[in-house]
């Protein structure tokens, strides 16, 4: 069991997730967040964070979305740290009005 | 004592108290943090709280760890600041006080028949099988068939569980050892959770309430499905109640029905009274009527109630935080008033620290453990954004104002206790054995002076 960031983080990276999390399991690249299923303590806190609810417990996670686990697993231990809020990624404000958020 | 750094007094161990003291910690102004805890064990609910099946969240133990490394960091456990010191001396000793000892308080039922023998707050029930040093020797009573657990919340879920897990689910983990024991001899078969309002309205996570209601093996749930929303209302709820209702959609009682355990929800009932002559028998609930939108209903207590059998009845209605001699408290909200957790009205004028909070005491009992660190982090940058404009530091040691024979716990201390109750636990094939209060405090005067010395070293 894990939580993974899905690609309605995309393009937004809004990293309110990475204020929340109590083990730094949040890893960026320039486009979105991923999370580190080994570090990823399945506390909770980060999916209601999120503005565009990215972020899944596998349990909830609709089948569309499934290749997401592997992505998390693979692209975060590779990429650095996000412990705090960032700046969200230009564009971001549309990306989540397109999305009905 | 002369320092040539900011020092910050943090009263309370648990995870809001650690996380401010990270963010305190890592920032560039070489900030020392000293932290009270009266317990002789930190970490507050994350030990104390955080049900003993749940050890993937208790992880989070080794980022505290990580932080109690920092060598500007000391800990004082066991000294409870009103008792072995008075948050006066640490407003004369330090250059800001840090308030994040939470909510130790039940919210109480205010009803008939509350206090007699086998009617608990989950406060004290988690207490007792989380081995907390306050309730560890309640004698919990669980002869008779029917329990009855009053609230909707994560911590209802959690003590449902705990009652209606088979004993191999809990067997490693770090339960208490006299609660495990009552549990193996545990005869109920049936636990009523009770909510005051509908299924929609109940505040369970998503998670907790799918391990309830599908994971815990011979265990079933089971509720009036007619109590459920249609669709149609089901769409107007939020995104966390509609996944709630779709697991509950989702269970099947009549495959279960030769369950050793039941959990059976009640919904739409208040607690009227609690009913026994030396202890609980049954419970009455009055029936509720609900009105008013859907996902924001109200209940509306009628005259109409039902009685149930039962031997244990735990309320798990909330908690509160206690009031500190010295500091502004607001009685309503059981919480200290404060704007973005500098503690209002400014009490400066007296020329000590000012006050901050953090924590369940600073925004009331709500949110899991990683709410606290958005909340700490918030309260420590008003902390750091004051100190900035200050260049003096207050001297003063407040080793002076603790009896020199209080065995004060240090970092070493629980080092020492923490691999202690890890030892024990490989011998039993448990996670970890906790140390009662007395056992702790001996292990730690038993040992070399330099545990206690620890304390007085200075930056």
């Amino acid at each position: 069991m894990t939580t993974v960031v899905t690609e309605n983080c995309l393009g937004c990276r809004f990293t309110e997730c990475t204020t929340v999390c109590p083990v730094s399991c949040f890893h960026r690249d320039d486009e979105m967040l991923y999370i580190d299923p080994d570090v990823c303590v399945d506390c909770g806190a980060c999916g209601p964070a999120c503005p565009v609810s990215a972020i899944y417990d596998v349990n909830d996670l609709p089948t569309e979305l499934a290749r997401w686990i592997q992505i998390n697993a693979d692209r975060a231990p590779t990429l650095p740290v996000v412990t705090s809020k960032i700046d969200p990624l230009p564009g971001a404000a549309t990306k989540k009005e397109a999305l009905g958020f | 004592m002369t320092t040539s750094t900011p020092r910050i007094a943090i009263i309370g161990a648990g995870p809001s108290a650690f996380f401010a003291a990270d963010a305190l910690l890592k920032s560039d102004k070489h900030i020392a943090v000293d932290m009270f805890e009266r317990l002789p064990f930190p970490f507050g609910l994350l030990r104390y709280g955080v049900a003993p099946d749940h050890q993937k969240i208790k992880q989070i133990a080794t980022v505290f760890e990580a932080t109690m490394k920092f060598p500007r960091f000391r800990l004082f456990a066991n000294v409870e600041v009103g008792r072995d010191i008075s948050l006066n001396q640490l407003r004369e000793s330090y250059d800001a006080v840090l308030l994040a000892y939470g909510a130790g308080k039940a919210a109480p039922l205010n009803v008939p028949g509350e206090n007699l023998s086998g009617s608990f707050s989950a406060m004290e029930f988690v207490g007792w099988y989380n081995g907390h040093p306050d309730y560890v020797d309640l004698t919990v009573d669980l002869s008779h068939t029917d329990a009855v657990v009053v609230g909707n919340g994560n911590v209802a879920l959690d003590v449902c569980r705990i009652l209606a897990s088979p004993l191999e689910r809990l067997r490693t983990t770090d339960i208490s050892l006299s609660a495990f024991k009552v549990l193996k001899n545990s005869n109920i078969q049936r636990i009523h959770l009770v909510g005051r309002r509908g299924l929609e309205d109940a505040s369970f996570t998503n998670a907790e309430l799918r391990e309830l209601a599908t994971q815990i093996p011979d265990c079933a749930m089971s509720f009036d499905k007619s109590a459920l929303p249609n669709a149609q209302n089901t769409a107007l709820l939020s995104e966390r109640a509609q996944r709630n209702i779709e697991i509950l959609r989702s269970t099947e009682p009549a495959n279960n029905i030769n369950a050793a355990k039941n959990i059976v929800l009640h919904t739409a009932r208040s607690v009227d009274r609690i009913t026994g002559f030396d202890k609980v028998t049954a419970i009455v609930l009055a029936v509720n009527r609900l009105a008013g939108e859907i996902g924001k209903r109200n209940a509306l207590v009628t005259q109409d109630k039902e009685s149930l059998d039962c031997g244990l009845v735990i309320s798990s209605i909330g908690y509160r935080s206690r009031r500190l001699e010295g500091c502004p408290f607001n009685p309503q909200r059981g919480v200290v008033p404060n704007i973005d957790g500098r503690v209002t009205p400014n009490q400066t004028k007296d020329g000590k620290a000012t006050l901050y909070v953090t924590g369940w005491l600073k925004r009331g009992a709500i949110g899991v453990i990683g709410t606290n660190r958005a909340d700490a982090t918030e309260t420590a940058a008003a902390i750091l954004a004051d100190l900035s404009e200050k260049s003096n530091w207050r001297e003063g040691s407040v080793e002076a104002f603790i009896k020199p024979n209080h065995t004060v716990i240090t970092v070493n201390g629980w080092a020492r206790i923490n691999e202690k109750e890890l030892s024990l636990g490989r011998v039993l094939g448990r996670v970890r054995r906790k140390l009662s209060t007395e056992q702790a405090i001996k292990l730690v005067e038993g040992s070399s002076r330099p545990l206690r010395c620890a304390v007085s070293k200075t930056y």
